[in-house]
């Protein structure tokens, strides 16, 4: 996972990568649920909180 | 005889080194932004100097504002990727004084708004026998190094004034364009008026409500502020779902410190 944190007027930036493990999975359909789930989890926190 | 003309000689340099003094110069400046992926983002700069002080403002343009979820990358399926834009949306200034040789800029993190000072660095300019021309300015090319990144610039030695966009200064002529080696930020010159007889005011801006700051007070409550935001996100992660390794690195104009090459 990538996240950005831009100030694109003054050109401040910083890119925070994280590994996640998200759980284990039996097939590619499956995977493409939990990384679904995960966006979906991602953007509600971004939601509550912006630094 | 020579006592005379001495005089006349020292005379004609006061008189011209006066009528420099109270010349202005004003520019707009196109700032590019291309630090995100696939996107590049635009930015007028309205600048005015004179021979000891510019002011540069960066006018807000709520076009570039970044607004999107959160999605799985399109190079990469395993990559989820979010961008985040960290803009206040109100004009952002840095104001340069070579008496005081303070910098003075203005940014935030949240919902705050700080003054941040910091000292001009002393560019180490290697100046390059090239030349071109920018409208019908012959300009002059330099390369600097510059916290972390590799600089162009083309300065006018026309305009006597040694401030260029942004933190930019130091060299012989105002700087009329200038970006990184990667091009990943770019400022031009789009208009400039030389001799600047207008109206707009050359000082400080006023700051009453923002809080002053050091350069290095500002990346420490920044760093800070995004740790707490990754700490809220990992206290609200799904059961199963386990943080295996963190990495964070600056992306922007500025990629490292004085004080932290000095470790």
């Amino acid at each position: 996972m990538n996240v950005t944190h831009t100030n694109t007027m003054t050109g401040e930036a910083y890119t925070t990568t994280q590994t996640v493990q998200l759980g284990k999975v039996n097939s590619y359909s499956e995977c493409q649920g939990l990384a679904s789930n995960y966006v979906n989890f991602l953007n509600q926190v971004m939601d509550i909180f912006n630094p | 005889m020579i006592k005379r003309s001495l005089f006349f000689l020292f005379f004609i340099n006061f008189c011209f080194a006066q009528s420099q003094s109270k010349e202005k110069v004003s520019v707009t400046y196109l700032f590019q932004n291309n630090s995100v992926a696939n996107k590049v983002f635009e930015f007028d700069a309205s600048f005015i100097a004179d021979n000891t002080s510019s002011i540069y403002i960066v006018l807000s343009n709520t076009k570039s504002k970044i607004d999107e979820n959160a999605k799985i990358s399109e190079d990469d399926d395993a990559i989820v990727e979010k961008t985040i834009d960290i803009s206040d949306g109100t004009n952002v200034f840095v104001y340069t004084n070579l008496l005081t040789k303070d910098i003075k800029h203005r940014s935030s993190i949240g919902n705050k708004s700080y003054k941040i000072s910091e000292k001009i660095s002393n560019f180490d300019w290697e100046l390059i026998e090239e030349e071109k021309t920018i409208g019908n300015i012959v300009c002059y090319k330099a390369k600097t190094t510059y916290r972390g990144r590799d600089y162009i610039a083309w300065y006018a030695p026309s305009i006597q004034l040694m401030f260029g966009p942004w933190k930019f200064s130091g060299l012989p002529g105002l700087i009329l364009e200038i970006y990184d080696t990667q091009k990943t930020f770019l400022w031009t010159a789009k208009s400039i008026k030389y001799p600047y007889k207008g109206s707009q005011e050359l000082k400080e801006p006023e700051s009453s409500n923002l809080m002053n700051i050091t350069l290095k007070e500002f990346i420490s409550k920044s760093n800070k502020s995004r740790e707490k935001f990754f700490k809220i996100k990992k206290s609200k992660m799904p059961r199963g779902h386990k943080i295996l390794k963190s990495e964070t690195t600056r992306s922007g104009i500025e990629l490292k410190y004085e004080w932290e090459t000095d470790k």
